[in-house]
């Protein structure tokens, strides 16, 4: 049954669930406390504070150093109540409540006392508020209103602070030290929530101040511009430079992330169709309330000069391009494909999805291929990062997805990470991660390079396994050996829960010799006693999980690395339960919704083959059309077919195929070879300069839609703004469909969705109005989970029993030798993301302005390397430079940098290496060469000059001949 | 066809060979072998590799030489 969503109904401001501050954190307890406030009985769990419990019921006690996602500091003294049987008038928010409490929270003994304490305050602060940022939003203002303040008696020409000056070194927020009242809310946000203690109080008394860093500037200091300080500051001391400039936003939508995988709820500011301002949202189950600078800020791309909003095509890419009606551009390509099709065959062209796009985007262009183009050939971007783990964890698990939610890291006791470095990667979640070691827990780390968690403010991992980059699976065996050798199975969950076949395989070929820590270490490089140490802690855990990210799969053996950590699990039972489990570290905001969405060669949607007739038949129905039932091509396989002749034409959906696919060479080839590419997106990406036909995208502020996050989290993306070229991306699609005589009515995305929901049993119950009243649904949501599913396999793995495999080490072919003696490995940085096209259009360059090759000092020294010097990095595939930055943080014979500007040409290097189930590339393992030179590598001055020829042909692109649309 | 292409395509094939060789006996390495191309990989080249297989292209795996006769799309020669 199709259920309707009314897009009426769905206002732009969707009930903003209570964003109200409650003062101090929830507390979570099974005992009840019953207490008395102003004579009104209320009942919390123990633990909770006065302050808080008044504030459910809607009492607001005043208050200026409390914020409900911070503990409490009892600075202000503002919060002060009186308890019958109580000494003097105690802080609400440090006064736990007690049973049978009689509280009261005005007298007038405490309304002279809060009026003194606002007095001390307002006698040393600025009177300008009208004209202040804060004007409208300050929570002083707030207070001095609430207790009534009606003169200053100690005048105003005493010492103050007011000529305190401006920090405006960030280029988002500045320090107005002037107004700060030194509640110090932003050095416990910067310390609790954020975990990267770069803010502090120095002096004392009249003398204290906030300070950044060793009395730095914020953009000199340890400060990661994650913005929680700037959201704790209850006056305008910290804030966000577009409310300077701007002022205060006139409503609010809820929205979600579209950088990377944590996937936050924001509150997006608007002042009309303008986002002023994105907040995070403290009801996201996601993120609870914390951001990182990308999403947070950096979200100015979407109105970057280099957007492109007109149609184009062009015949050749040596020609300008011609600016063309919505109509026009869909006709040509139209034309292009069908009679590429009757040229060349039915399997000669295909598309791409994006992790950009929402799911029911991306479910819409798989249905165009499928049921338009008459081919299974669709892709996606997981095919370069997770889609090992999607082979993995199926095989294993029998689900293709992560097993927890992110805030089940607070109930581990050891946290493995492989091959992941969250701190950059997934910030919110490593703030979590951080707090939960901060509270206790133990913490293991696999990676070749020192990665931030291995030593961070308060905590410090107790076993880093450096190995050498495209030995993991070797590790994981290691490990896996010691478990079984000093039998610290789970005898127990493997009977009750695993394959005895399968398991038993399992256990012969693990026990043997070779794969025990003191004969792998001369593959890994890994001690053996570190390793079975570092085994024997995850082991004998009580709560063990596990976090891996694409240092496990971009590897030739990124599948049996994945299986292998599913091994661990399973012998050692840690699935099932909180704290637990197997958690890929998806990095893209949609990339897990693209998979879901079966925009896979070899899968419809929910993972199911496309070989499977009855769930082929489903779909044949649903879409009126008789369906391939062979496996399409891969991204890779396509770029094959291409240079073969064979693969013709494109459509490629806000993927930068060009820039983040290895072996950038071979990839132009490729490209070159096709006569009719399609590109959808934002700006003329590196792909579009190769490209026929441009369509132009929208961003995620301009359309309706869900995106699914690392915890198999389905979230509304809400439009903020009208489409800059006048069509939603699902749109465009259907509109391309049209034009290829295939017609798709759907009024709203919502309907998209309702379609999905029909035809997938892990969407079964997903809709519009279940999103909106819950938020967010994990899947899967259907008859057995009606409001979803944290937790997986908890009774059994998707009704059957979880399978051991057997994962061989198997040595990469790349092979380091004299020519090529040292291994690059890859990698990102917090402020740039991915391949740069969103982040390199904001203020966010001014963290991370060019990629660096990071080497250790052994080597440099051997080669002559100073930091800052160019060098070329040589690889089999080719041959690029950057310059250099010199780091102990690397071990001799690796080296590594990261891939968000196009003119480093780290694809350039990487090779056509992949795993061996799931072709995804090897970018970890490449053997190269790192030489001083004097001048770019040769394809750095192709690419210089192509670049220009192109963005010629863009400025050159002439107007429509006539405007029809 | 191009010779890179060629031999990615042989290199793929042994890759599937040598990982899934552990473990297990040899016709139930071949079976997976033949399973795992049947399912992932596209016809176009399923076939590509049949003919290679038929050229007696020795860089291919013992393995998977036996293991083409078990696709769907293999017709034995005559």
């Amino acid at each position: 049954m199709i259920q309707y969503f009314d897009p009426k109904t769905d206002s732009i401001i969707n009930p903003i669930h209570a964003q109200r501050d409650l003062g101090t954190p929830e507390k979570f307890s099974t005992t009840e406390i019953t207490l008395d406030i102003d004579g009104v009985s209320i009942t919390v769990p123990q633990g909770t504070s006065v302050l808080r419990a008044a504030a459910i019921l809607n009492i607001n006690i005043p208050k200026l150093c409390a914020s409900d996602n911070l503990e409490p500091f009892g600075s202000c003294r503002l919060c002060m109540v009186s308890i019958e049987g109580m000494r003097g008038m105690p802080a609400s928010c440090t006064t736990p409540v007690k049973a049978g409490m009689k509280v009261q929270t005005q007298t007038p003994a405490l309304a002279k006392l809060r009026r003194n304490v606002m007095e001390l305050y307002i006698s040393d602060h600025p009177l300008d508020c009208l004209t202040c940022p804060a004007n409208g939003d300050c929570e002083l203002q707030d207070m001095a209103g609430g207790v009534g303040l009606r003169e200053v008696r100690y005048g105003f020409s005493g010492e103050n602070h007011l000529d305190a000056s401006t920090d405006t070194s960030n280029p988002y927020f500045d320090f107005d030290a002037s107004k700060c009242i030194v509640c110090s809310r932003c050095v416990r946000a910067c310390e609790d929530v954020q975990g990267t203690f770069a803010l502090t109080i120095e002096g004392r008394g009249f003398d204290s101040k906030v300070v950044a860093g060793q009395n730095q500037s914020f953009i000199d200091s340890d400060c990661v511009s994650c913005g929680a300080c700037v959201q704790a500051c209850p006056t305008s001391t910290l804030m966000e430079k577009s409310i300077v400039e701007m002022g205060q936003p006139d409503h609010s939508v809820i929205t979600t992330c579209a950088y990377c995988g944590v996937g936050c709820s924001f509150k997006a500011d608007m002042q009309g169709e303008k986002v002023i301002r994105m907040v995070p949202d403290k009801n996201g189950q996601a993120n609870q309330g914390h951001s990182c600078v990308k999403g947070r800020f950096a979200f100015g791309y979407a109105n970057h000069k280099d957007r492109i909003t007109s149609p184009m095509i062009r015949n050749s890419i040596d020609e300008p391009w011609q600016k063309v009606s919505w109509q026009q551009a869909l006709d040509f390509t139209a034309n292009k494909f069908r009679s590429i099709q009757e040229q060349h065959g039915r399997n000669s062209i295909g598309a791409i999805t994006s992790s950009r796009c929402t799911n029911e985007e991306t479910y819409l262009v798989q249905k165009l291929v499928r049921a338009v183009f008459n081919n299974n050939n669709v892709d996606t971007c997981a095919r370069v990062c997770h889609s090992p783990t999607g082979y993995g964890l199926k095989a294993t698990l029998n689900e293709s997805s992560g097993t927890q939610t992110f805030q089940s890291v607070m109930a581990a006791d050891v946290i493995l990470v492989i091959g992941a470095n969250p701190t950059d990667a997934h910030p919110v979640f490593a703030s979590m991660l951080k707090r939960r070691l901060r509270q206790g827990a133990k913490l293991i780390v696999v990676d070749p390079r020192t990665i931030d968690l291995v030593n961070s403010p308060h905590t410090k991992a107790q076993h880093h396994l450096k190995l050498r980059p495209g030995t993991n699976v070797a590790l994981i065996n290691a490990i896996a050996h010691v478990i079984v050798d000093e039998a610290l199975l789970d005898n127990d969950f493997i009977t009750r829960r695993c394959n005895d076949l399968a398991f038993s395989k399992w256990f012969e070929h693990i026990k043997d010799a070779r794969h025990a820590p003191e004969n792998t270490w001369q593959i890994t490089g890994v001690p053996a006693q570190e390793m079975r140490a570092a085994a024997r802690l995850y082991a004998k855990a009580n709560n063990g999980a596990i976090y891996y990210g694409l240092g496990v799969t971009e590897h030739s053996q990124g599948s049996s690395a994945v299986m292998g950590i599913a091994n661990l699990a399973m012998a050692t039972g840690n699935i099932g339960r909180e704290g637990v489990g197997v958690n890929p570290l998806r990095g893209q905001n949609n990339v897990q919704g693209a998979c879901d969405m079966g925009s896979f060669p070899h899968e419809l949607p929910g993972y199911r083959h496309v070989s499977d007739t009855t769930t082929r038949h489903l779909f044949e129905n649903a879409w009126q059309v008789e369906l391939d039932h062979e496996p399409g091509l891969r991204i890779p396989n396509m770029f094959d077919s291409a240079i073969n002749g064979h693969f013709k034409g494109l459509y490629c959906q806000g993927e930068d195929i060009a820039q983040s696919d290895p072996n950038t060479q071979h990839v132009q080839q490729a490209l070159m070879a096709m006569e009719c590419i399609v590109v959808q997106d934002l700006f003329l990406n590196e792909t579009a300069k190769y490209a026929h036909v441009f369509l132009p995208g929208s961003s995620f502020m301009e359309k309706n839609g869900t995106f699914t996050n690392a915890e198999r989290r389905i979230s509304r993306v809400r439009k903020l703004m009208q489409p800059l070229a006048g069509k939603e991306d699902w749109q465009v699609t259907v509109a391309l469909a049209k034009a290829l005589g295939y017609e798709m009515n759907y009024a709203h995305p919502s309907e998209i969705m309702d379609e999905i929901a029909a035809l997938t049993p892990t969407f079964n119950g997903v809709n519009y109005a279940l999103l909106d009243k819950l938020g967010s649904i994990q899947w899967p949501c259907n008859e057995q989970a009606p409001e979803g599913t944290p937790v997986m396999h908890i009774s059994d793995f998707v009704g059957k029993q979880g399978k051991f495999a057997i994962t061989e080490y198997v040595a990469t072919p790349e092979k380091v030798n004299k020519h090529f003696p040292l291994l690059l490995t890859t990698g990102r940085i917090l402020s740039q993301y991915n391949v740069g096209a969103q982040t390199r259009r904001t203020d966010n360059q001014i963290w991370h302005e060019e990629d660096r090759l990071e080497i250790h000092p052994h080597d440099a020294e051997e080669r002559g390397i100073t930091p800052g010097d160019w060098v070329g990095i040589a690889s089999r595939a080719g041959t690029t430079a950057l310059r250099a930055t010199i780091s102990k943080r690397m071990q001799p014979g690796v080296v590594y940098t990261t891939f968000h500007h196009p003119l480093s040409g780290a694809n350039v290097v990487t090779t056509n290496n992949s795993d061996w189930a799931t072709n995804c590339p090897e970018y970890k393992v490449t053997a190269v060469q790192v030489t001083q030179v004097s001048e770019p590598a040769k394809w750095q001055a192709e690419y210089r000059e192509f670049t220009a020829r192109q963005h010629h042909f863009l400025n050159k692109a002439s107007e429509p001949f006539n405007d029809i649309s | 066809m191009s010779h890179s292409s060629t031999s990615h395509l042989i290199e793929m094939a042994n890759q599937i060979a040598l990982n899934l060789s552990h473990g297990r006996e040899q016709l139930e390495c071949i079976s997976e072998i033949a399973k795992h191309i049947q399912r992932f990989w596209a016809p176009s080249m399923r076939l590509q590799l049949i003919a290679l297989v038929a050229l007696d292209n020795p860089q291919i795996h013992q393995r998977v030489n036996i293991a083409v006769t078990q696709l769907s799309d293999y017709s034995a020669p005559t």
